[in-house]
């Protein structure tokens, strides 16, 4: 984010005198902020499958490829004044979990393709899941159950989002061609930052640490996620391979859409137009 | 409203050209849509164009012909949606087209007034010219029927009248449907030379019409209750006939072949009255010599000597039988059996003939050892353990096994190891419950597998039993030369997302242990925001070469296939793609349902190495084609041949066996572009073609090869000078030369053409063009 607002200060001290460069500057950044902001509850999926995964293992020709779905959390993006720097940055409070339940399973690969040793503990979720749908619905009068979510899959708890930065400003649309409403169309805005939670399937339990690249839609307030982070496979389970070299999942999913919180500033349009 | 539709044309294209062989109408007519929209309950109604996806067409006794369905129709392109929120009729549409509006069930029954005229009508039968020049205005009221008479109608007075009632039997209605009667009306009648005509007719039908919308669940569409009325224009005010032009002229343009250096050595059929004789499976002995394997039950056409391999059965055991099978009535042919024919190398003399006895079961697979002994699987026939009774058998050892609730376990099937000579049975293994496909290993042994089970039978005819394949389905194809071993084919993705249907393409190691599993994506891992490859794909084919590589057939029912990438990386494209004929732009679900992909992959690896779509083009609207791919051979040139079948637009090299398009193109502008049965001989790097041609007549036909000789086997019909062959193949007898059996012996018999590769050079006379502007000679 300082280095665009360095980029935009230069082009409005060429541009304006320092006074109107300054205020155009914090016009486009307030615009900025506005457009990212949004409540995502991702325990909604915009479509089925919309979360997938390729983990890649260093030195190894085969990846292997995940999909499943937001199974639950809830992430505010926002923004607060930072009194050091004077200025206004984005903050994400919340967590969201990402699970990933199918992989594009490769007969007679388990050993092959990176996570392939998570294929048993799999297994059993699936058979566990079947089990659960077919039990009994519970008596009327049981006491209600607070909905847990489902230990299914490769689990992704994104607890921390940090170092905000932006990165690009495009045009685009259809962030997701099955749900997006016609007419969502507008600006993607790219913000790169840093990303931590932890990493879960079956017993095993990791903390992880990556990169992740959040674009989200003017227009509409979606966002979506490409998220780089290592694996470190001996603490999750896996053996041979997958726990002596680096696996990394680049995870990508896209939210549905949420309610925008109010512009930083009192009023105003909260349509970008970086054009002026 | 299909089939009626479907009617009107063909009535109008027949009074138009009277008598004419083909009749091509517009690719699309104009229709106003009305509809009673339910949130608003206001009329609204819409323009769209109706577009075709078959072509109906006449032959020569007047009925109805087309390609697959007889004149069905595709749906309306949908141009200007003016308030696209308000319903969704879009199946196949493209965002930039507009949207596509099938007509697919059938509910309810609709009025449909027909009004179009002008319809551009093209025909190439000049025998029938003069007649239908003679049937003009007042000629044609004079064929009307009587009033009474079956086919006349209560027309209001319209001004012609013309008995459809053939046409409606065709199209499956009885005659007192009101579809069997019709109003027609044909204005005028025009000699455009060039063996052309353009009629102009006006029809009115009054018909049940059935009519429904595709369902597109999450979108609004029109119910069949809110629609009011349908109405059809003609094609264009500005009606002109279309020409050629696009991918297809472009493609043939630049195959011109390789100087005729690609020819037919010989042809022949082999086959008596029986009506489904073919050969399923041949190959190239050491000596190369041709062995071709079929199932007959009457070799009384043929007097090459015969050798039988047992004893046969009484003359009038298992006679043949008609059974009811869902309600239609089937002939059984029971004594067939497996028959091998030995031709000489030039294919112009059979050496020998040998079959085993009559009913003793069908050929199912074929390999052959290094030493040309071949082994043959056959399958459970209704002689098959008499025959068995004369021969050392050993029975493979296999579990008890049970069949699948609701059904029984089929007989066993027999493997025969043959000498070389064909004269004697060397050893026999039984396969209990089902027969075998079989694959030579490279030491040897013959691999014999039926379902999941796999067994090695020793140089000397002992099995063992060997690994439970973990997953043994679809085609199976060997790999002699390694021992490796392929299974392919697809499976539907039952996730609700597309691609439903999900090629895979298993390699078993000659240890029997799996080795590698390419493609087998599911929809959800394909249709994802990423990727979205979402055209249905399945593998068809596999070919292993010397080298170690295997070229791969699939087809996919659109360009966005995960066939184009790695097969273990979804994220990498296949280097290639767009060979010859590989073009898939504007490639829509109606007219391209199909598209060959052609693919080389390292047989260690899976990794592609390069890789060509293939296709035909509708030759007007430049639209991709179906093209289907039946059987390939690799050459050790680094050739690839393949045989198939192709919608109309197939690209026919110029040096093509029989007259090719471009030959005729010369001297017709309107000449037509034609499909059917193929064989396309690519370049090594399936850039360009040495060889494209039709094969008149041929049916379910394979290729194989050894050194630079090519062997298309399979079954062919007879195809008389007059007779009408599908797909547009029309008017070209079937080929053969220096043929064993020159003449069809009835219905599909046995056909092979064996192809010599590098022949001398026999450049086609291409005439020079005798209308519009000369195309430029290159220096």
């Amino acid at each position: 984010m300082r280095s665009l607002h360095v980029v935009l200060l230069a082009l409005c001290i060429v541009t304006a005198p320092a006074g109107e460069a300054k205020k155009k500057s914090d016009e486009v950044m307030t615009k900025l902020l506005t457009a990212i902001t949004g409540t995502f509850d991702m325990s909604r999926n915009p479509r089925a499958w919309a979360t997938e995964m390729i983990i890649d293992r260093k030195g190894a020709k085969y990846p292997s490829f995940w999909v499943g779905g937001g199974a639950g959390g809830v992430i505010v993006f926002n923004h607060n004044f930072d009194d050091l720097t004077v200025q206004s940055a984005p903050t994400a409070t919340g967590d969201f979990t990402l699970s990933l339940v199918h992989i594009a399973y490769k007969y007679g690969m388990d050993d092959i393709l990176p996570g392939g040793g998570w294929m048993p503990i799999l297994r059993e979720q699936a058979v566990a899941a079947k089990d659960e749908k077919q039990a009994p619905p519970p008596a009327k009068d049981a006491k209600p159950v607070k909905k847990k979510i489902p230990d299914r899959g490769v689990m992704f708890t994104f607890t921390k989002f940090e170092k905000f930065v932006f990165r690009d400003v495009r045009d685009g649309s259809h962030m997701c061609k099955d749900s997006n409403p016609p007419g969502a169309v507008g600006r993607l805005i790219s913000v790169d930052t840093e990303c931590s939670g932890t990493i879960h399937i079956g017993n095993y339990t990791t903390p992880f640490a990556g990169t992740a690249v959040l674009t989200f839609l003017d227009t509409v307030p979606y966002f979506k996620i490409v998220a780089t982070i290592p694996i470190p496979g001996d603490k999750l389970g896996l053996t041979g391979a997958d726990a002596a070299e680096p696996l990394i999942a680049t995870l990508q999913t896209v939210s549905a859409a949420s309610v925008k919180n109010a512009a930083p500033d009192a009023g105003g349009d909260p349509g970008l137009d970086l054009k002026e | 409203m299909l089939r009626s539709i479907a009617t009107c044309l063909v009535v109008m294209a027949c009074l138009s050209v009277a008598g004419a062989y083909e009749a091509l109408p517009p690719r699309y007519i104009v229709v106003d849509l009305t509809w009673k929209e339910a949130a608003t309950g206001n009329s609204r109604t819409e323009r769209g164009q109706l577009w075709f996806r078959d072509f109906p067409t006449l032959n020569a006794a007047g009925k109805i012909e087309g390609f697959g369905r007889p004149g069905h129709l595709e749906g309306i392109r949908w141009f200007v949606p003016k308030d696209p929120g308000t319903f969704n009729l879009t199946r196949v549409g493209k965002t930039g087209e507009g949207r596509v509006f099938i007509l697919h069930d059938c509910h309810g029954d609709r009025e449909v007034n027909f009004a179009f005229a002008g319809i551009d009508v093209l025909r190439t039968d000049s025998g029938s010219l003069d007649k239908l020049l003679a049937k003009k205005g007042d000629e044609l009221e004079d064929q009307r029927p009587a009033a009474g008479q079956k086919g006349a109608t209560s027309s209001k007075g319209k001004p012609a009248e013309k008995d459809i009632s053939g046409f409606a039997n065709d199209l499956g209605l009885t005659e007192d449907d009101p579809a069997a009667t019709a109003v027609t009306a044909v204005t005028a009648s025009e000699d455009l030379g060039k063996n052309s005509v353009r009629g102009t007719a006006t029809v009115t039908l009054n018909v049940p019409v059935r009519f429904a919308t595709a369902k597109d669940i999450g979108t609004n569409h029109i119910k069949t209750e809110e629609l009011e009325k349908v109405v059809f224009f003609e094609a264009s005010d500005d009606l002109k006939r279309e020409t050629y032009g696009g991918r297809y002229l472009q493609y043939t343009t630049r195959a011109v072949g390789d100087q005729g250096r690609v020819q037919v050595a010989a042809a022949t059929f082999f086959g008596g009255a029986a009506g489904d004789e073919r050969f399923d499976y041949a190959t190239f002995l050491p000596d190369h010599s041709i062995v071709a394997i079929g199932a007959f039950d009457d070799l009384g056409f043929t007097t090459a000597p015969i050798t039988v391999l047992g004893s046969d059965p009484p003359a009038d055991a298992y006679p043949v039988a008609t059974v009811q099978n869902k309600g239609k009535s089937v002939t059984v042919r029971p004594r067939k059996t497996a028959v091998l024919v030995h031709f000489a190398p030039d294919l112009k003399t059979i050496k020998r003939i040998v079959r085993l006895p009559w009913g003793s079961g069908l050929p199912v697979n074929l390999a052959m050892s290094k030493d040309g002994a071949l082994a043959l699987s056959i399958s459970n026939g209704p002689h098959l353990d008499a025959f068995a009774s004369g021969l050392k058998v050993v029975t493979a050892p296999a579990d008890k096994a049970t069949p699948p609730k609701g059904k029984t376990l089929p007989g066993d099937g027999l493997v025969l190891r043959l000498a070389p000579d064909l004269g004697k049975v060397t050893w026999a293994v039984r396969i209990p419950n089902g027969a075998a496909n079989v694959c030579q290993m490279p030491d040897g042994r013959l691999m014999m597998r039926a379902g999941n089970n796999l067994w090695y039978a020793s140089v000397d005819g002992v099995p063992e039993i060997g690994a439970q394949l973990e997953y043994a389905r679809g085609g199976m194809w060997g790999d002699p030369s390694t021992g490796a071993v392929y299974f392919g084919g697809s499976y539907r993705s039952g996730t609700g997302l597309e691609p439903y249907v999900c090629p895979y393409l298993v390699k078993v190691g000659p240890d029997g242990k799996l080795a590698w599993t390419a493609y087998s994506w599911s929809g959800p891992i394909v249709g994802t925001e990423q990727f979205r490859l979402v055209s249905d794909s399945s593998i068809t084919n596999v070919c292993p070469g010397d080298d170690g590589n295997i070229s791969v057939v699939g087809w996919s029912d659109g360009g966005n296939t995960v066939l184009m990438r790695q097969p273990y990386d979804l994220r990498k494209p296949v280097p290639g793609g767009e060979g010859f004929c590989g073009s898939t732009w504007g490639a829509t679900g109606g007219l391209t349902v199909r598209i060959a992909n052609l693919i080389r992959i390292d047989g260690k690896t899976m990794e592609a190495l390069s890789a060509t779509r293939y296709i035909s083009y509708f030759p007007t609207c430049d639209v991709p084609c179906l093209l289907n791919i039946y059987g390939t051979h690799y050459l050790g040139t680094g050739e690839t041949a393949v045989v198939g079948g192709s919608w109309v637009g197939y690209v026919e090299s110029h040096d093509a066996w029989i007259k090719s398009w471009w030959i005729e193109y010369q001297t017709n502008e309107f000449a037509l572009a034609k499909g059917g049965p193929f064989f396309t001989l690519f370049t090594p790097d399936l850039k360009n073609v040495r060889m494209a041609t039709r094969i008149p007549g041929a049916a379910g036909i394979k290729v194989t090869g050894q050194g630079t000789k090519l062997l298309i086997y399979g079954g062919a019909t007879d195809l008389g000078p007059n007779d009408v062959d599908r797909m547009w193949a029309r008017k070209h007898p079937t080929i053969t030369k220096d043929a064993v059996q020159p003449k069809n012996g009835g219905g599909v018999d046995g056909y092979l053409i064996l192809v010599d590769t590098q022949g001398q050079p026999n450049p086609p006379v291409i005439p020079e063009r005798t209308w519009g502007v000369q195309p430029k000679k290159d220096k």
